[in-house]
């Protein structure tokens, strides 16, 4: 296995809207009603949702960007590992960021990269329109009656995110809460407690930070074989070139 | 309700302080009293003036190494 830790802007993105039409608007980046990058907090909110009211909603994504230049080759499976603090019960997605959004390896995340969700746009639910990165929702796919407070929390990954940390330099993504966010199920009584409550890279040390754990995939032999080049050669001996990693001892 | 206690109910209520109080400092605390103190000395106005200047107060709760709470 191997390790990528969160670059160090990775950030919580409040939103809260007072206003007719407050679900709608809470749920994108609107003008007038900017989210706030809380580029600073060590433990906060991944995902949540509030509903004060019908014209006053509160919700928290968080976004960070994982440095993938090294890796060439899709992993064979990868793991997000939130460390979770106290209060922490909602269900979640993993959702893919525009290559566009501020946050990077360097810069901080900005109240915009709100809605930079890949495939992402106003008043519709995320389900089959943007681009997920994990099972749908995670706890509940994955058998779990609640996070565990107090020790990481696997997300795993899916082979489309394992195919873009492959290709991208920058691994970037958002965490958000399934029930009412991502499905753009709007709460109809006061709501106070759908929250994945957790630590980010600004907490001392790393021993709470998100990180990537993942396989390394193979390309396996990669070399000509018989003056037939590399590249057009999909097995040898029945068994594909994926699959071997020396022949006759040679790497 | 006093100044200090509307404050605290104001910015938990909009989830800037999270984690038990006595975690924060007093000087956070003292700041924002000021800070609310300043536009006004009544409880009442607390929720307004806040919630309008969200961006303002979470600066506060950050640079006293805050924000969400540890």
């Amino acid at each position: 296995m191997a390790t990528i830790y969160a670059a160090e802007t990775d950030s919580p993105l409040y939103q809260l809207v007072s206003s007719a039409d407050s679900w709608n608007k809470t749920r994108h980046n609107v003008a007038g009603y900017s989210a706030i990058a809380f580029v600073n907090h060590t433990l906060y909110y991944h995902g949540y949702v509030r509903r004060y009211n019908s014209t006053k909603h509160l919700i928290v994504r968080s976004v960070m960007a994982f440095d993938t230049s090294g890796i060439s080759v899709a992993p064979s499976e990868a793991t997000l590992k939130l460390y979770a603090g106290s209060a922490t019960g909602a269900d979640v997605v993993v959702v893919k960021l525009n290559a566009g959004a501020t946050i990077d390896l360097s810069n901080n995340a900005v109240a915009g990269d709100f809605d930079q969700i890949a495939g992402f746009s106003a008043g519709n639910t995320m389900a089959g329109n943007v681009t997920d990165y994990s099972a749908r929702p995670i706890n509940v796919t994955e058998g779990l009656s609640a996070w565990t407070n107090g020790a990481y929390n696997d997300l795993a990954l899916n082979s489309t995110a394992l195919s873009d940390m492959a290709s991208l330099d920058v691994f970037k993504l958002c965490v958000v809460e399934y029930a009412y966010d991502y499905l753009n199920a709007a709460p109809t009584t006061e709501l106070t407690s759908a929250a994945f409550y957790g630590y980010f890279t600004q907490e001392a040390g790393t021993s709470k930070d998100p990180y990537i754990d993942y396989t390394p995939g193979s390309s396996g032999y990669g070399h000509d074989v018989g003056a037939v080049a590399a590249a057009s050669i999909s097995e040898v001996s029945s068994v594909a070139t994926a699959n071997i990693g020396k022949i006759i001892g040679v790497d | 309700m006093t100044l200090e206690e509307a404050i605290i109910e104001k910015l938990r209520d909009l989830e800037l302080l999270v984690e038990p109080l006595e975690d924060y400092s007093s000087a956070m605390l003292a700041e924002i009293q000021d800070e609310v103190s300043a536009s006004t000395g009544d409880p009442h106005e607390v929720d307004n003036i806040i919630e309008a200047n969200i961006d303002h107060y979470v600066g506060i709760v950050a640079s006293h190494g805050f924000g969400g709470g540890d």
